[in-house]
């Protein structure tokens, strides 16, 4: 398979708030894990803390919320939104493209 | 619930981040022990504010030149204070027939504008300003 260049993506979640801040960060650092595995190269991880959601889902009314950015191989996508799809803790989260 | 501090309305995320970055001088100190400073494989996690929390404008009849002084770069699904404005108090987005803004900047506001109601930065209806209110 012809190697993709990189890409440069955003990746923000957010986590239920019940969630202690250990779990928070194992869960972080699974995700810098798979990105990594996925060929990508992190760049910062910003902790935004819980915040307050304009709207409630699943019933909560505030969220952890984390924004990853890091270059990846878009063949790589797929397997993190698998991992966050099949997560129960985590109530949003949206990938997108930083570069365009 | 509110005790997170809300930055100015000209405080972009952009300039938190870099704000952020000067706090951390750290990243940019020479490795001692190792003859070659290779590449930081550790990524830098940090603690940041993140974008303000949505308030909803109290405005009433017409505004005029919402977005004037917009330039395409600020705009950004994090940038919650700009975004804010192309709301009306029901949280609906504003049409261009009001903004007057340009027919580029308008397509990006309502994109981030999108994005942002995904994350629950900002709310979809009337009815989230209503209960969020409430549970305060």
């Amino acid at each position: 398979m012809a190697e993709h260049e990189a890409r440069e993506y955003e990746l923000v979640y957010v986590i239920q708030p019940e969630v202690s801040d250990q779990a928070l960060t194992e869960f972080n650092e699974r995700m810098t894990q798979v990105i990594i595995d996925q060929g990508g190269t992190m760049q910062t991880t910003e902790l935004w803390g819980k915040r307050a959601l304009a709207y409630p889902i699943e019933n909560q009314f505030q969220g952890h919320y984390v924004l990853h950015r890091f270059q990846l191989p878009p063949q790589g996508s797929d397997e993190i939104e698998r991992l966050l799809r099949y997560s129960e803790d985590v109530l949003r989260y949206m990938m997108v493209r930083a570069d365009e | 619930m509110t005790e997170q501090v809300i930055p100015t309305e000209e405080e972009t995320p952009a300039d938190i981040a870099a704000a952020a970055e000067a706090e951390t001088p750290e990243a940019k100190a020479p490795a001692v022990e190792t003859p070659e400073p290779k590449k930081e494989e550790v990524p830098l996690v940090r603690k940041v504010a993140g974008p303000p929390a949505y308030v909803p404008s109290e405005s009433r009849g017409r505004v005029r030149r919402i977005g004037n002084d917009v330039r395409v770069d600020q705009i950004d699904y994090k940038n919650i204070s700009l975004l804010s404005r192309f709301l009306d108090p029901r949280g609906r987005i504003i049409p261009r027939r009001k903004t007057r803004v340009s027919a580029k900047v308008q397509r990006r506001v309502v994109k981030a504008i999108k994005r942002a109601r995904h994350l629950a930065l900002l709310p979809y209806t009337a009815e989230h300003i209503r209960i969020t209110r409430k549970h305060k």
